[in-house]
């Protein structure tokens, strides 16, 4: 397919066009996109839809997250609560889109430390070569053999006990860090692969410095493939934030999405089955609009799949 | 071939020994360092703050070495199987590993063998019907099973089931050995929702695997000779297919493993994972580590089964 793409020819234009007219280049790519991922389009627009709910949660949401109303208790939908409530009253419409912000920080947030580290992780390594790959490679083995889940249930449950730190960053910081390993290794790869070619070679020769290269050339041959990693991996990302919330390791007090599934509410899921359904929805619609978004960016962006 | 092995089983050993050094860096340095030491905080619970009693405590526990000691002495018991004893209970943490990770491997093995038997022929029958509707129907539910979280399924199972046919999952968990049949009652449907969780992903690699291979001159060759259609897909493709799936399928044990803590918690199953999170609960230091460092060794060994399936599986890599 990528043949008559002309992914070579429109890089040209871009190149071209720069000085004049970016905005214009970036849309035409945009609609370009559109066009050949219809599906990835619509991954993109579910992932825009739950940014803009985080962002914009206390306009959205018709009540606030933790207004009770004893009256209406466990109820169905109905014009006042679109979604029904729990058993304290709670709009669960209302707590579904205060808890997109979690669910969004922790996506986003870990998912730039994991990629800048993996970044830097694996360009280090790869550029290095000889020893100090050998080295880092196994650190990365033994990194990669940790149980994440059982890792992530540990400092979570010491930070949950500590008063002055937050949840939410620590999640954040954790699932991140652990992320690093897997994906530097593909970047790794990728920069072994072009550490040795000519262009790198003259740049040598003309007397650029390492980090010169990195920055110049190393860098911006990779950048594909970490845009790529980065979509790739939210979906993981925000499966573990819900399950590590669901079992009772997330943020207290603020709402989310697998806390909501928790086991503090599973009595009341019998009298009011949509406490059970929504949030699960939730979450699968997040996984869902970040993998099938990721397929379709890696499919446009990967240098490996342009030729095939 | 023996070098190829023997080069595995060091890197292997390396491995171990470098998440050795990390789990003990974590639990004995790192958090003692931004939290508190395992004693201090028993004794507060206790409301003894008694110095002598903590050093006492500590030199029970030998915390009160230096940290190399420390650590020596922890490899050193592990390697004689003695996994520590709970600091909350008091009971050897081996014999309650001995009780809870049969339960959670087999919840592990069974869900992935399941998901391997199901995944498997539904990759190639979308593969064989490329573009007709069985593909895009069997793509479709693939990328929705992969987004759609297990713990969540478990759930709606359970509620739903528990609304139209007034069903819920067993309290009492029986052993294999003492009531097969309610055993197996018991873990069959935490297994196969375990096992749905991989199928997604397992199912769409499957087919794009076999496409890449009905691809190859030799499947044409095998077409030319004459040979019916099933032995050319059953025989030829699929075997060179499965390569990458092999990797894929061992690689992701452990996390099943793992992730079967989820499974545990919402049907009571007296698991590691279920072990693992009341002891993160009360901050139980030896049984954290060697739940780790177990879960770590599982991970290396499947690591080490799938290089080594690949000298059986695949002849080139014995060269």
């Amino acid at each position: 397919m990528a043949a008559t793409r002309s992914g070579t020819l429109d890089l040209g234009q871009g190149r071209f066009v720069t000085e004049h007219a970016l905005p214009m280049t970036m849309l035409l790519r945009a609609l370009h996109f559109v066009r050949r991922q219809p599906l990835g389009t619509v991954g993109f627009l579910i992932v825009l839809a739950l940014i803009l709910a985080a962002v914009f949660a206390e306009q959205v949401a018709p009540y606030s997250p933790d207004k009770q109303n004893l009256r209406h208790r466990l109820e169905g939908p109905s014009a006042d609560h679109w979604l029904g409530t729990d058993y304290t009253g709670r709009d669960t419409f209302s707590r579904l889109v205060y808890g997109a912000r979690i669910s969004m920080m922790v996506g986003f947030g870990a998912v730039v430390i994991g990629s800048t580290g993996a970044a830097a992780l694996g360009i280090i390594s790869g550029y290095l070569g000889g020893w100090s790959d050998k080295i880092i490679q196994r650190f990365v083995e033994a990194w990669q053999a940790m149980p994440g889940l059982v890792i992530l249930l540990t400092i979570l449950g010491i930070v949950r006990r500590m008063e002055n730190v937050n949840v939410v960053f620590a999640m954040v910081l954790a699932i991140g860090l652990l992320s690093i390993a897997g994906s530097s290794r593909v970047i790794r790869a990728q920069v072994f692969t072009i550490r040795h070619q000519p262009y790198v070679e003259a740049a040598k020769a003309t007397g650029a410095g390492h980090v010169r290269i990195i920055w110049y050339y190393i860098l911006p041959n990779v950048l594909p493939l970490i845009l790529v990693s980065m979509t790739v991996a939210r979906g993981g990302v925000i499966r573990a934030e819900a399950s590590l919330s669901f079992l009772g390791f997330g943020p207290a007090g603020e709402p989310s999405w697998g806390q909501m599934l928790s086991i503090d509410g599973r009595e009341h899921m019998r009298r009011q089955a949509g406490l059970a359904i929504w949030p699960g929805v939730c979450i699968a619609l997040a996984v869902f609009g970040f993998n099938i978004f990721g397929d379709a960016l890696r499919d446009t962006l990967d240098p490996r799949l342009r030729q095939g | 071939m023996g070098r190829y092995v023997t080069q595995r089983l060091l890197l292997a050993g390396l491995t171990l020994l470098l998440v050795s050094v990390i789990v003990f860096t974590l639990l004995r340095v790192v958090v003692p360092l931004v939290y508190g030491d395992a004693v201090d905080i028993i004794a507060a619970e206790y409301g003894g703050t008694d110095p002598e009693l903590v050093q006492q405590l500590k030199d029970d526990y030998g915390l009160s070495e230096a940290l190399v000691p420390q650590y020596l002495g922890w490899v050193g018991s592990i390697l004689k199987g003695d996994l520590g004893e709970s600091l909350f209970n008091g009971r050897s943490v081996a014999g309650e590993v001995a009780d809870r990770l049969p339960v959670s491997l087999e919840l592990g093995l069974v869900g992935l063998i399941s998901s391997v038997l199901f995944s498997v022929p539904m990759g190639v029958a979308a593969a064989v019907a490329q573009n007709r509707w069985p593909d895009y129907f069997l793509r479709t539910s693939a990328i929705l099973v992969d987004s759609i979280p297990g713990f969540w399924l478990a759930i709606m199972i359970i509620t739903f089931g528990s609304i139209w046919f007034n069903w819920a999952p067993p309290l009492q968990f029986e052993y294999l050995q003492d009531d097969p049949i309610a055993h197996i009652k018991i873990m069959a449907m935490p297994a196969l929702l375990i096992g749905l969780t991989p199928s997604g992903a397992l199912i769409r690699l499957v087919r794009t695997q076999m496409l890449e291979v009905m691809r190859q001159d030799y499947i044409r060759t095998a077409r030319a000779k004459g040979l019916t259609g099933r032995t050319v897909v059953m025989a030829h493709a699929l075997r060179n297919a499965l390569l990458p799936v092999v990797t894929v399928i061992g690689l992701s044990l452990p996390g099943l493993v793992a992730g079967t803590a989820i499974f545990e918690s919402i049907f009571s199953l007296p698991g590691m994972g279920q072990y693992l999170v009341s002891s993160v609960g009360n901050l139980d230091y030896p049984v954290i580590m060697a739940t780790v460092f177990i879960f770590s060794v599982l991970i290396v060994l499947s690591n080490l089964a799938v290089d080594l399936s690949y000298t059986i599986i695949d002849p080139r890599v014995r060269l």
